[in-house]
């Protein structure tokens, strides 16, 4: 690679060696199938376990999705999902794509909002100074970027709508928190889970598309998201990604964003349930993020029936 | 490109001076100054960002996983001698490491190469802050995690930038321990404790998130009954 020394052996992690270790864990006779997600594919054990037990013995192992960027990120881009469909059958968040199987997502759920509270949930993602990770939210400058689009939609906001809003970062490399506070006094922040505060806000706003931005549309939740770059979706989901910025519920511009909020903030109701809205809203659910009240009873009919 | 005498590769010093040295990237002025004044000087060019496009980089990778797959598949298969696994499993198994290791080293042996390109002809001093840490990861699972810690990364490129160096590079290493946050908690010890009563209950239901523990418990013996498929 570059025409530089390096020797990849040298990286290699010390488990790989020590697989003999797993021989007596590989004979147990298991009469059975697998489901998992693809966190626990990266344990060695596990890995080697599971590709033994379906090559061997021709056992079956179902992955579930477990976030964004799958069928609306570039196929071959996302390393969790060429690694997931390499070992197992692949079960889906949404139905895209006709070909994959789609169940319901656990992770997502519908919610009540509570529209008589005042309060609006604003939900931050990581920052980083380098990474290695193929999305663009790696890049120094794409962070940067995230938190001058994020300033600038704070900065036209009124500042009795800024009161209301309760900002949660995600610390990494480095957080915006003390940018924000220092320039919006009046700004409250929270560290708690997000999915325990969304019962509380009336609506929830988003600098980055993420799989909590999934989680917010799923859960038919008054949800904003502001971003500029959406390079890294495939083309089927720009076009629907387009239909959801005719019904603002994504902006590309913080100014544009913060003038829409300050005049829908006591009408976020209306603005939500309209027709046209729900229809977009139902539309992404139903591609990327599916998900029923009763979802328990599709995943055992899939199991039973197959 | 300007002539310089130094180069930071994970935090500045005292003796910083933006006009004859360059910081590897916007980390070295991490908890020194604040976002914006890092990233004015970004604007200033005080330090390097290596951009890459996705294209180049999905075509890489699979350059580099066809030339090198079966090598690394028929080294880890010498290195163990396990009977009755083929050759097609260890390759299923390193798979996920050939992917990633070929994404870490994709991006960051760019930064060696800008290096290499524009100031390989200068005497130049390279520093590194803080202590390198041992580079061979233990399993899959902390390299991962590691790819995208600061002293890893400076530490690889340490290594690397000695192993490609020019004649007239000097290096010196401040030996400094970075102060990490250990992640020993309550939450650890919960998850730990959850993930073993799992195993016991419904070892074939291995993680579904927010699923609860009697449907795990449902579809785990759904998934015995069936055995298949």
């Amino acid at each position: 690679m570059y025409n530089l020394k390096i020797n990849f052996l040298d990286f290699i992690p010390k488990t790989f060696f020590n697989l003999e270790k797993y021989e007596s864990e590989l004979k147990k006779k298991i009469n059975t199938s697998f489901l998992t997600t693809s966190h626990p594919l990266l344990y060695d054990k596990l890995r080697f376990l599971l590709i033994y037990k379906k090559l061997i013995e021709k056992k079956k192992i179902f992955i579930h999705q477990h976030g964004s960027f799958y069928q609306d990120g570039f196929k071959d881009f996302n390393l969790n999902r060429i690694i997931e469909s390499s070992i197992g059958t692949f079960i889906s968040w949404g139905n895209v794509d006709k070909k994959q199987i789609c169940l319901p997502a656990p992770q997502i759920k519908t919610i009540n909002v509570n529209y008589k509270s005042k309060k609006i949930l604003f939900l931050s993602t990581v920052n980083l100074y380098f990474g290695y990770f193929c999305d663009y939210s790696s890049k120094y400058t794409n962070s940067i970027k995230r938190i001058n689009l994020t300033l600038n939609l704070l900065n036209f906001l009124k500042k009795n709508i800024r009161e209301k809003i309760f900002y949660k970062d995600d610390y990494f490399h480095f957080s915006e928190k003390d940018l924000i506070r220092k320039k919006f006094k009046e700004i409250n922040f929270i560290n708690i889970k997000p999915e325990k505060f969304l019962k509380k806000v009336r609506l929830v706003i988003l600098n980055n598309y993420s799989t909590m931005f999934f989680k917010c549309i799923g859960g038919n939740i008054p949800t904003i998201l502001i971003n500029n770059n959406f390079r890294d979706l495939n083309f089927k989901a720009r076009k629907i990604f387009k239909r959801l910025e005719k019904n603002n519920i994504i902006f590309r511009n913080g100014k544009e964003a913060a003038n829409f909020i300050n005049k829908n903030y006591d009408n976020i109701y209306n603005w939500w349930n309209k027709k046209s809205i729900q229809n977009s809203v139902k539309f992404f659910s139903h591609n990327y993020c599916y998900t029923k009240q009763d979802w328990f009873k599709d995943w055992y009919n899939f199991f039973k029936n197959r | 490109m300007k002539y310089i005498k130094k180069i930071y590769l994970d935090k500045i010093d005292n003796n910083y001076d933006a006009k004859n040295s360059l910081a590897l990237g916007p980390w070295c002025f991490h908890e020194i100054k604040e976002i914006d004044e890092i990233y004015s000087y970004y604007k200033k060019k005080h330090f390097k960002i290596i951009d890459f496009k996705r294209s180049l980089l999905v075509k890489s990778r699979k350059k580099f996983y066809k030339k090198n797959i079966i090598f690394f598949a028929q080294y880890i298969k010498r290195k163990n001698k396990l009977k009755n696994i083929n050759l097609k499993i260890y390759i299923e198994f390193i798979m996920p490491w050939v992917l990633f290791i070929h994404d870490i080293f994709y991006v960051y042996l760019r930064y060696v190469k800008f290096l290499k390109k524009n100031y390989s002809k200068n005497r130049i001093l390279i520093i590194k802050y803080y202590k390198p840490i041992n580079l061979q990861p233990n399993n899959l699972f902390e390299l991962i995690n590691n790819a995208n810690n600061l002293n890893f990364f400076t530490s690889l490129f340490f290594l690397f930038l000695k192993k490609n160096k020019s004649n007239k590079w000097k290096f010196k290493c401040n030996n400094f321990e970075l102060k990490e946050k250990k992640k020993f908690n309550i939450l650890i010890i919960y998850k730990k404790i959850k993930l073993f009563l799992e195993k016991i209950f419904f070892s074939n239901v291995i993680e579904v998130y927010d699923m609860k523990f009697y449907q795990k418990l449902i579809l785990s013996m759904l998934l015995k009954k069936k055995g298949y498929v």
